[in-house]
């Protein structure tokens, strides 16, 4: 009852969407592979409709102040893809070793975990547009930093600077595809996304023109309603081969019915997949030109 | 994978367009209502219905007065509200001593109460919100000597005033395996959270069926009488990487009922966030995050005419049950997420997942009419369904002795000790004493135990006897911490290994308990796999 309600309620609404009228330039850099310092940065990369989720870039450790200030002065907030500036205030938070501050516990007997509770926080001096993307970035400190993982961005043709891409607004893109090594296929997406199990369809081209199709696998829970991934079966033998394309043709859309895009606005929605005889997947292009992922774990 | 499932605060719609322009799904601005939420955060009156006091000296063997100072109810706790609260005061019944203290932190503000007897229907001030801060919070704490019988005390309601003014929606830092407190003003109030913790694991999986090392769990409850439950429902949303909104999270829980039970197998590289919302209805709610590895169990059956098909399907949703009860004693610090049985014995085999490697089968339930469980410590066990000795010539179990399961587990995992006694339990309230369904579902902390009189103890397993309880010295939070990883629990103590919030006899445990953790055993994996 209350699935049906909203539904009907947002596609009566409306609402407004990112949109990028430019493919980014470059492709991506690899990312680091960090044996110092790690970051954390939220919005994580390729999100859309993050509100008001904080614009921060955190470390963990104890005695970070000097850190801080330092990065401070090496972040940035731009528009994106055109890099034009926007004007920001950054705010230091110091954690203070010397306080318990109830959030992690100083003393606490944890596990191998590791707690970001330093941070630089950029608020916008105007309220961002929900309609635009945005990239927050900033500079690498040293060689030797690393500065973390998948949902990190290497800007561009500045591969000093790190980052991540987030839209306000709502604009569902396909953000990540993952394959396994079972013929698994797993498309996740920047923000719900409605899936039709009955229509939806997914296609694994071998070895090109050859194709079979992939079984979409609903979620185990609560199947109906907008998904943040979608999962398909598709020919484990196939996997075996290099340069894979899996091709979504329909049952995919925005929750206001719109078609699903990449994150360059194009229609397309196809994708090449590159596995690694039979491992998981270590990296996929998008066929999508310049603009498409590509995904290092 | 993550799951989203479409849910909007329908009601609330028109002033999130407002609110965000361009975001329609957000939950919206922070929106208060002032007035009284009814709380029982931190009840010392009850257990079950039955009165606490005393329960630490029910055992006969018991002559003196406590060891040593128990301290026992020495923690802080931590309540959050949403943006637009402008300030809150608690109403409390508490009864402490002299030497205790209670404190009230506000952001601005501090009141301490001296001990001096019980305190009736006391008002503190009103704790002011910071600006600097994305919503209300404040922290409350107390410190005991020995004197007190019980652990905790009683919080009655919340007074919440409201003002226009509210800062955006932002997240509050959660602890992890420690309560969240928070509560909601109304419908559509949202409290949000984020969770910088990374389990530094390798990724999971990506195959279906697999299993994933990582498992992230977190359960949502309300921290009100029975009598303020009725008509209020609060949601919970969970994102990776941004404030989840109605229709943008990867996971959620949206029963109808205050409760909800999530269990993240995606690893977050970034940072998690959660939002509590309130679908309808305002209250006070328990935010508790726990982490861990992927726990499976195979329990194998005796191929006996004693256990027709039907009965061991019985037993097998018992022991599903049961487990409930491990999750709660642990703070959700151990969540058993896959059972599996079969007919077997230890010689036999399980694939914990399909296309697994077989491995040798975790316990076995015993035909014997009585006795417990053997290889106590790691490795196989057998252990005894929880029956009544009339089973042994009919058919019936013993509905006044569940939780065996768990009991066992808690040997077989952690080395914990038998906490029970001919005339009660050592500590009183240990899910290592004597099962019965109105308590011994908890774990013994060292202030717990400091609180066990001196006498003869008989090691119920052993008969060897000691002059000090077999718990004593032993803080069964601290076992399960130096064996939480490899055994699938991360659980947060102090450096004298005492949890780091004191759950014991207290309605937090009690909640924990008594709230039947349906999401739980929605995630928790039953496999049935009998000839």
């Amino acid at each position: 009852m209350r699935a049906m309600y909203a539904v009907l309620l947002l596609t009566t609404l409306g609402f407004a969407a990112c949109t990028t009228n430019e493919k980014p330039t470059a492709p991506f850099a690899p990312f680091p592979v960090a044996p110092g310092r790690r970051a954390n940065i939220t919005p994580a990369d390729l999100l859309t409709q993050t509100g008001f989720t904080p614009i921060r870039i955190s470390f963990g450790g104890s005695n970070q102040e000097a850190l801080l200030q330092q990065v401070a002065t090496k972040v940035k907030l731009r528009t994106y893809p055109e890099l034009v500036a926007v004007p920001f205030t950054p705010v230091i938070h110091a954690a203070d070793p010397g306080v318990d501050t109830g959030t992690y516990g100083k003393d606490a007997a944890v596990g191998p975990a590791y707690d970001y509770s330093n941070w630089v926080e950029l608020t916008p001096q105007k309220p961002l547009d929900p309609a635009r993307w945005y990239v927050m970035s900033f500079d690498a400190l040293t060689t030797s930093d690393g500065f973390i993982d998948e949902r990190t961005l290497v800007v561009p043709g500045e591969p000093k600077q790190y980052g991540a891409r987030f839209c306000p607004g709502s604009a569902p893109i396909i953000n990540r595809v993952r394959v396994g090594a079972t013929g698994a296929v797993e498309v996740t997406f920047s923000e719900g996304v409605m899936v039709d199990p009955k229509t939806v369809e997914a296609y694994l081209l071998a070895r090109n023109p050859d194709s079979s199709p992939c079984k979409y696998r609903p979620p185990s829970f609560m199947p109906q309603g907008p998904v943040g991934a979608a999962d398909f079966d598709c020919d484990a033998s196939a996997f075996k081969q290099s340069n894979l394309t899996v091709t979504l043709t329909q049952g995919l859309k925005n929750p206001d019915g719109a078609a699903l895009s990449w994150f360059d606005g194009s229609a397309t929605t196809s994708s090449a997949l590159t596995t690694n005889q039979g491992a998981r997947v270590m990296k996929f292009t998008a066929d999508c030109g310049s603009g498409c992922l590509r995904w290092t774990p | 994978m993550g799951f989203r499932h479409w849910l909007a605060v329908a009601v609330s719609a028109p002033a999130v367009v407002a609110a965000f322009s361009g975001d329609a799904f957000a939950f919206g601005p922070s929106v208060c209502t002032p007035g009284t939420l009814t709380t029982r955060i931190e009840p010392t009156d009850t257990w079950n219905g039955a009165s606490t006091t005393g329960a630490h000296f029910s055992l006969p063997l018991a002559s003196g007065s406590p060891t040593s100072i128990a301290n026992n109810t020495a923690y802080t706790r931590y309540l959050r509200g949403s943006g637009k609260v402008s300030a809150v005061s608690f109403t409390l019944d508490v009864n402490i001593h002299s030497s205790d203290t209670l404190i009230f932190w506000g952001p601005n503000e501090t009141q301490t109460f001296s001990g001096g007897g019980l305190m009736s229907n006391v008002t503190t001030t009103a704790f002011t919100r910071n600006a600097g801060f994305p919503g209300w919070y404040g922290s409350f704490s107390v410190n005991t000597d020995s004197s007190l019988p019980s652990v905790g005390f009683k919080i009655a309601s919340l007074n919440v005033s409201c003002s226009p003014e509210g800062p955006a929606p932002a997240a509050f830092p959660a602890s992890v395996h420690e309560k969240n407190v928070g509560f909601l003003t109304q419908t559509s109030d949202t409290v949000y959270y984020s969770c910088h913790r990374l389990l530094l694991v390798p990724p999971p999986p990506t195959d279906p069926g697999t299993g994933s090392p990582f498992h992230l769990h977190v359960a949502l409850n309300h921290n009100a009488p029975a009598s303020s439950q009725v008509n209020f429902d609060f949601d919970l949303y969970a994102r990776c990487g941004a404030l989840p909104t109605a229709s943008a999270y990867d996971y959620v829980g949206y029963s109808g009922t205050p409760q909800e039970f999530l269990d993240i197998t995606t690893p977050c590289t970034s940072t998690w966030f959660f939002a509590v919302n309130s679908y309808s209805g305002k209250g006070v709610f328990d935010l508790n995050i726990g982490e861990g590895g992927d726990l499976v169990k195979c329990i194998g059956f005796p191929v006996s005419a004693a256990y027709p098909t039907a009965r061991k399907q019985q037993i097998a949703d018992q022991i599903v049950a049961d487990s409930r009860a491990f999750y709660g004693a642990t703070l959700g610090g151990l969540f058993v997420n896959r059972l599996i049985f079969i007919d077997g014995d230890l010689s036999s085999t399980c694939v914990p997942y399909p296309g697994q490697a077989a491995r040798p089968i975790d316990a076995v339930i015993s035909d014997a009419c009585s006795g417990s469980q053997t290889a106590p410590n790691a490795g196989q066990m057998t252990f005894a369904i929880p029956k009544n000795p009339a089973f042994c010539s009919g058919n019936q179990w013993d509905a006044n002795r569940p939780y065996v399961f768990p009991h066992e587990l808690g040997h077989n995992l952690f080395q914990f000790p038998d906490e029970y006694q001919p005339g009660g339990d050592v500590c009183g309230h240990s899910l290592m004493g004597f099962p019965t369904p109105l308590g011994a579902i908890s774990l013994c902390s060292l202030y717990n135990h400091a609180k066990d009189p001196p006498g003869v103890y008989v090691d119920p397993g052993t008969n060897a006897q000691s002059t000090t309880p077999f718990g004593n010295g032993v803080s069964m939070w601290q076992k399960a911490a130096a064996n939480y990883y490899g055994r699938h629990i991360n659980m947060t103590v102090d450096a004298s290994g005492n949890p780091r919030m004191m759950p014991v006899f207290t309605a937090d445990n009690y909640a924990f308990q008594d709230f039947d953790f349906n999401s739980y055993l929605v995630h928790l994996e039953k496999v049935v796999q009998f000839n």
